[in-house]
């Protein structure tokens, strides 16, 4: 680098005023000596200042567009960050949800090991031939589990003594009561509470009790009474039962029995046709006390057997039709007499019989029967008559009972918070128009006097029935149901109950139409679809 | 804009104030896309250039520290994203120019030859457009460093900061870019009267 070089350097420095005082002085000393760097001072000076001046205006839209861009990116950031959260929230729903999924399966777990105890008590109540009655009221009118005899006499048909062993297989008491064996079809809709379908309120737990029949009609009480265990003992043969029947002593249930009696029981009597046993035992006719007593109370154990005996009695059968003699009831305060049951202790003679024809007359209730005559429709309250489950139980194909069949007709539902309508709608596969018309059907009913949401829905229900969207069938006699279930649900402040019946796939609804009269109707929702469709509801409603 | 106003806007900026933006936009758009022009030689590229060099400062504004003026921190960015479209870009039809280097070698200056018809030049200050053309005939380390000196107006200090270099370089490399801008005027003919002597006329910039 020669001087000159140097001082250019400076030049370029200087222009960048970047030079210290000595280095401007030298510099200016060299700059009025040396033309060449002056020259060159002269040259950048000017490519200096033609750059720095030669600045031009940026298109308007740069900033615009720059910002433009920067808000998109921002938004698309913003949206991306939000799908992200909603990810992130739906997913923790989705957990919460499956824990609560857990904690509903744990809780229905934990119903199950009640249910399963029902079950074991269901057994009990079934090998201790003891009938449970079960009970269920609702705050205001609402329904009230009653057992009430079958108003319609059984057939009087003279009683095969070689009846299948199937016709013989008896329900549990508790079934009846319950689940709604066939026996539970005679459950009714519960005149109190003016309900259509109704059914006995679910007693998950076998209680022994005995219906206290109220006023004439519909209504009766259930008094449900605590289980005796002995029942287990009776697992064996009916003989065996026949110590349990003390138990049934223990019912003083039974002492009510002849209330009974006093009720329009003749509805129901066909139950205590059934104990035609009674009959049987002359005593009894001749005792009024007796009658009362032994009658139903033991019925089903010692009637069952009874009646294969003297199975020509039960031909006398008319005569239980007098039962009238119950009606004597009053001995029924004499309850105590019941007690008496030892009378059943007789049973044995029963055990010769195999009278099993009996059974299902005199028993049409009876869910083992699988008999279902026309009057099986009654008014709830007839289903779980003390004296039919025992006699009933005092079959000896009792044993032969499904092993889990106590446990899953004990199975019942409350969907009391659920409107009947929907329900029913849903059951029956209607579509919303009947909603809608059941809607203009109750208003037409309520500007009709219809007084009470129970009519009003009575009126919904025979509505569709006479435009056969629902058909009532009857079913066959000896059809066994696989199992039953019975739901309790609302409509307009009135709680009803159903019984719902499986044959296979085939799902059979009971209750009542706007008369009063128990039907059955098929539905085209399969035990499946029922199933699933019961676990949807259950997520909103609580399992008893 | 003071050292503290910018501060403030970054500050609000970062906190997701978006619009805030704008006001560094504003501030810079010209020297941004003056020095864009530049360095890519033509308006349209320069435009898309500022374009993407405040995107990317935008971007990045979370790593601005502050130790430097923001206008300094956002020229380096400039500069990088026209010398990544430089290398990038394959460059059209040039021109040789043959200039000897600072080891003395004669080195190529390339130029674009767009801008090389007479009619253009004619229409065109002679010596703006000679600067242009000589700008863009400069390697472009050297192009970016005189620009960030004249367009930008940065201290050798800044602009050591920028280009990441030692003071000493900067000023070495500005004096050569400044040296070759000379030598390709003077080859081009396009050195005023007053600035040149006899010496420069004859080429003699060494």
């Amino acid at each position: 680098m020669n001087m000159c070089e140097y001082y250019q350097e400076l030049i370029s420095r200087m222009l960048d005023d970047e030079l210290n005082n000595q280095e401007r002085k030298v510099l200016a000393e060299h700059l009025s000596v040396c033309e060449e760097c002056a020259a060159v001072y002269s040259a950048f000076s000017m490519l200096s200042d033609t750059v720095a001046n030669d600045l031009v205006e940026p298109p308007e839209e740069l900033a615009e567009d720059i910002m433009a861009h920067i808000r998109r990116a921002e938004m698309r950031k913003r949206n991306q960050r939000e799908q992200r959260a909603k990810r992130a929230a739906s997913r923790q729903i989705r957990n919460i949800v499956a824990a609560a999924a857990c904690v509903a399966v744990l809780v229905a777990a934990v119903g199950g090991v009640s249910v399963v105890r029902n079950l074991r008590r269901s057994n009990a109540v079934y090998e201790s031939r003891k009938i449970e009655s079960s009970s269920g009221t609702t705050a205001q009118g609402g329904l009230v589990d009653a057992t009430v005899l079958a108003p319609t006499p059984v057939p009087t048909a003279a009683p095969a003594p070689s009846s299948a062993p199937v016709s013989q297989y008896t329900a549990p008491a508790a079934e009846s009561n319950d689940n709604g064996g066939l026996g539970s079809i005679i459950r009714s809709w519960w005149g109190g509470d003016d309900g259509w379908f109704s059914s006995p309120a679910p007693t998950p737990v076998p209680t022994y009790s005995v219906p206290q029949i109220t006023p004439p009609g519909y209504g009766s009480t259930v008094t449900p009474e605590p289980y005796a265990p002995q029942v287990a003992q009776s697992e064996a043969a009916p003989i065996v039962v026949i110590p349990d029947t003390p138990v049934v002593t223990e019912t003083p249930v039974v002492t009510e029995a002849p209330v009974v009696a006093e009720t329009p029981v003749v509805t129901e009597t066909p139950v205590v046709t059934e104990t035609p046993v009674v009959t049987e035992t002359p005593v009894v006719t001749e005792t009024p006390v007796v009658t009362e007593t032994p009658v139903v109370t033991e019925t089903p154990v010692v009637t069952e057997a009874p009646v294969v005996t003297e199975t020509p009695v039960v031909t006398e059968n008319p005569v239980v039709t007098e039962t009238p003699v119950v009606t004597e009831t009053p001995v029924v305060t004499e309850t105590p007499v019941v007690t008496e049951t030892p009378v059943v202790t007789e049973t044995p003679v029963v055990t010769e019989t195999p009278v099993e024809p009996q059974l299902s007359m005199a028993q049409p209730d009876t869910f083992s029967d699988a008999f279902i005559p026309e009057n099986s429709f009654a008014p709830e309250g007839m289903a779980g008559t003390p004296g039919m489950d025992m006699s009933f139980s005092a079959l000896p194909d009792f044993e032969e009972a499904p092993a889990d069949f106590a446990a899953v007709s004990a199975v019942s539902y409350d969907f009391s918070e659920q409107d009947c309508t929907e329900f029913v709608n849903a059951i029956f596969g209607l579509e919303e128009e009947t909603a809608d018309d059941a809607q203009s059907v109750q208003t037409d009913a309520a500007a009709a006097e219809a007084n009470s949401g129970a009519e009003q829905y009575l009126s919904y229900i025979d509505k569709l029935i006479a435009t056969e969207q629902l058909v009532p069938v009857t079913l066959p006699e000896e059809l066994l149901p696989d199992r039953t279930e019975s739901l309790t649900f609302s409509h307009e402040g009135f709680k009803f109950s159903l019984d719902i019946r499986f044959y296979g796939e085939q799902m059979c609804v009971l209750g009542c139409d706007g008369q009063g009269q128990q039907l059955c109707f098929m539905s085209d929702m399969s035990a499946e679809e029922y199933d699933t469709f019961v676990k949807d509801c259950l997520l909103l409603n609580e399992v008893e | 804009m003071t050292r503290e106003q910018e501060a403030a806007v970054i500050n609000a900026v970062l906190d997701g104030d978006v619009n805030a933006y704008e006001y560094l936009v504003k501030a810079y758009e010209k020297n941004v896309y003056n020095l864009a022009l530049r360095m890519v030689g033509n308006s349209e590229d320069a435009y898309d250039m500022s374009q993407e060099a405040f995107i990317k400062a935008y971007n990045s504004l979370h790593s601005f520290r502050g130790d430097s003026k923001f206008s300094v921190w956002l020229y380096r960015i400039v500069s990088n994203v026209c010398l990544d479209y430089l290398r990038a870009r394959n460059r059209k039809a040039t021109v040789s120019l043959s200039v000897e280097n600072d080891d003395g070698e004669d080195v190529e200056l390339d130029i674009a030859d767009e801008a090389s018809s007479p009619q253009a030049l004619l229409d065109r200050s002679l010596t703006r457009d000679a600067v242009r053309r000589g700008l863009q005939a400069l390697p472009p380390d050297h192009r970016e460093i005189l620009l960030l000196r004249e367009i930008q107006g940065l201290s050798y200090e800044e602009i050591a900061d920028t280009l990441d270099l030692e003071v000493g370089t900067v000023k070495s490399r500005i004096f050569r870019a400044r040296k070759k801008l000379c030598a390709f005027l003077i080859k081009d003919g396009n050195i005023p009267d007053y600035v040149s002597s006899s010496k420069l006329r004859g080429g003699d910039l060494s």
